[in-house]
């Protein structure tokens, strides 16, 4: 590495703190009052920033130009309408660089960089979560929108259906006040089409691929099939970065390729299936391959491995390795990878939704694997309402009418919400052996409902919108 | 016990409290930390800084226990305050009393902890 003068690097420092001063007040600018015009500053500066700070040596404040640009992009995909986190952690950021850039060589004992760029990582993985295609019909999310695992969801979901419950008895106030932030915070996400979501990364892939000068046919397959919105913003940033390594790190010159064997075209498929209600993308390329020796290298070098551990590592130990932040196996960031970021901003994003990541790889090429379980939205179901209830009620499909039962629930009485019910109609449905009645204002009819505040099968109901309104989907099972 | 001379925040939704205990300066922060806060906010933590250095304080705790929220732009205060800490030739310990039921105090005292993790503490109390 070039040791530059030290009047060359008071300059660039000087420069540096100009340039995040510059950064940081077009943001505000930008994010208080809507200014347009500090945009271009903002994205000049930190280009201008990551190529100084590169070229001087100081690799930390490069890396950070390169995560503080990924916030930007974020930020302009939602035309700078961003929550209190998000600012707060471009601030933060700038704050963070010019503390580096003011540090002598060898003072940054007590900084931890490491933690800081998780924290990043969150708040990144949170905001594209929310993908900016999300549909404006999706009830309006507070900009602190936490997520919550679906398991963790649907267990708070029975506290929200009693709520909703007790809201229906029609005392107003409060309770539906309560019942509103509840949904809010646990309903499932909108639907929306992946396709269109993921197709936009093809077009980036080859420019990337031209601009590094390798050569590779890319290959999207992604169906036509719509996934919740969580899942595709997790996607989203699965494919970004996934992209990106499989075109800087897996696909070689087309000369080391012939020399190998291998045709001078790579070649990179991005599939995307839904199979029952697990999404998977998988991104391949027969390229390189992960260097396990190399990855084993420098976990040494980064003082993640002694030299037994590494010695030992297996080779799931060293992907373990590759998701960490601040790993890369390259020494030097480049514009395109080598931050250490990326990988894991993958495996956050995943593992935030309870998905899974899993790769393979060999000296033929990478096969990375993205898999996402998601609740089933739309259901099909028999709809019906009950005479003094406000809210409809539904009952999956999967019940079948039948004629016969001598017992029947009386949904008011079973529910707490007042009766007997003076209904006239009464139903029953069966499953396998079980077979439940109920006694309703109308005979049922058969519709599609859209599952709002899902619950564990152990609770008696859930809410959904019935014939556009909030009601009950109902477990018979759980109400005899 | 030596005279500290930071007066206090007294607003209608956000307030600040300032103590000297032997050489520990306490700042007690409660309510709603909002637009309204930031300039007062800005002006208090140099302050703070002053006279900690000025009495040779050894730590500083800040008490976030009753401060429900706080927008980023007083929270952007105390991101220049630990900065000012770290780059410090003598320095002082700060510790957050963080609530860990409040997720967004939990988040941002870690990411500002980053900054200088040999100097910032967080300690949570069950709320």
């Amino acid at each position: 590495m070039t040791v530059f003068p030290l009047e060359i690097v008071e300059q660039f420092r000087t420069a540096a703190l100009e340039r995040l001063k510059r950064i940081e007040a077009s943001w505000t600018a930008l994010t208080e009052s809507g200014d347009g015009d500090g945009q271009a500053v903002m994205h000049r500066e930190a280009h201008n920033l990551k190529g100084e700070s590169r070229l001087i040596g100081f690799a930390d404040v490069n890396l950070l130009c390169h995560k503080l640009e990924d916030l930007f992009a974020l930020a302009g995909d939602r035309h700078y309408k961003v929550g209190e986190d998000f600012d707060l952690a471009v601030t933060m950021t700038t704050r963070f660089m010019a503390m580096l850039v003011r540090k002598k060589v060898g003072t940054h004992a007590g900084i931890d960089l490491p933690g800081f760029l998780g924290h990043l990582d969150e708040v990144i993985a949170d905001t594209v979560a929310f993908p900016p295609s999300a549909p404006a019909s999706q009830t309006q999310r507070s900009s602190h929108r936490i997520r919550i695992p679906l398991e963790a969801r649907e267990r708070a979901g029975i506290a929200a259906v009693d709520v909703f419950i007790e809201a229906a008895r029609g005392r107003g106030g409060r309770l539906d006040t309560a019942w509103r932030q509840l949904r809010d915070l646990l309903a499932i996400d909108e639907l929306v089409p992946l396709r269109p979501n993921l197709e936009k990364h093809r077009d980036s892939s080859i420019a990337l691929l031209r601009e590094l000068g390798r050569s590779a046919h890319v290959e999207f397959d992604l169906g036509e099939f719509d996934v919740i919105s969580e899942v595709v913003g997790v996607l989203d940033v699965a494919l970004l970065h996934l992209l990106r390594n499989a075109i800087d790190h897996g696909i070689e010159p087309s000369s080391r390729r012939l020399a190998k064997g291998k045709p001078p075209t790579g070649r990179i498929t991005v599939r995307s299936k839904l199979i029952k209600q697990t999404v998977t993308l998988t991104v391949s390329d027969d390229g390189s391959g992960i260097d396990y020796e190399l990855v084993r290298a420098r976990g040494l070098g980064l003082g993640w491995l002694d030299v037994a551990s590494a010695a030992n590592a297996t080779q799931d130990e060293l992907k373990g390795l590759l998701m960490r932040t601040g790993f890369s196996t390259r020494t030097r960031a480049t514009d395109v990878s080598g931050r250490g970021v990326g990988l894991d901003a993958v495996s956050t994003a995943v593992t935030s939704i309870g998905g899974a990541l899993q790769v393979e790889s060999s000296s033929e090429g990478t096969n990375w694997l993205v898999e996402a379980s998601m609740p089933d939205v739309l259901v099909a179901a028999h709809a019906f309402r009950v005479p003094g209830i406000s809210v409809p009620f539904a009952i999956r499909t999967d019940w079948e009418p039948c004629d016969s039962t001598t017992v029947f629930v009386d949904l008011a009485v079973a529910l707490g919400l007042g009766g007997p019910t003076l209904g006239e109609v009464r139903f029953a449905v069966r499953r396998g052996s079980r077979t439940v009645g109920f006694v309703a204002g109308e005979t049922p009819h058969e519709t599609s409902i859209r599952r709002l505040v899902t619950t564990p099968s152990c609770a008696i109901a859930e809410v959904a919108l019935i014939d556009g309104v909030e009601g009950l989907l109902l477990r018979p099972e759980r109400l005899r | 016990m030596s005279a500290i001379n930071i007066p206090p925040i007294r607003d209608l939704d956000f307030s600040a409290e300032t103590s000297l205990n032997s050489d520990e300066l306490r700042i007690k922060l409660t309510g709603s930390a909002d637009a309204r806060a930031v300039e007062p906010l800005s002006n208090l933590l140099p302050k703070i800084h002053a006279e900690a250095m000025r009495l040779g304080t050894k730590r500083v705790v800040v008490d976030f226990l009753e401060l429900e929220f706080m927008n980023s732009s007083c929270f952007k205060s105390f991101v220049t305050w630990i900065s000012m800490v770290e780059e410090a030739t003598e320095k002082y310990r700060v510790t957050f009393l963080s609530n860990p039921g409040m997720l967004w105090q939990r988040r941002s005292l870690h990411a500002l902890s980053c900054f200088a993790a040999d100097l910032v503490s967080i300690e949570g109390t069950p709320s």
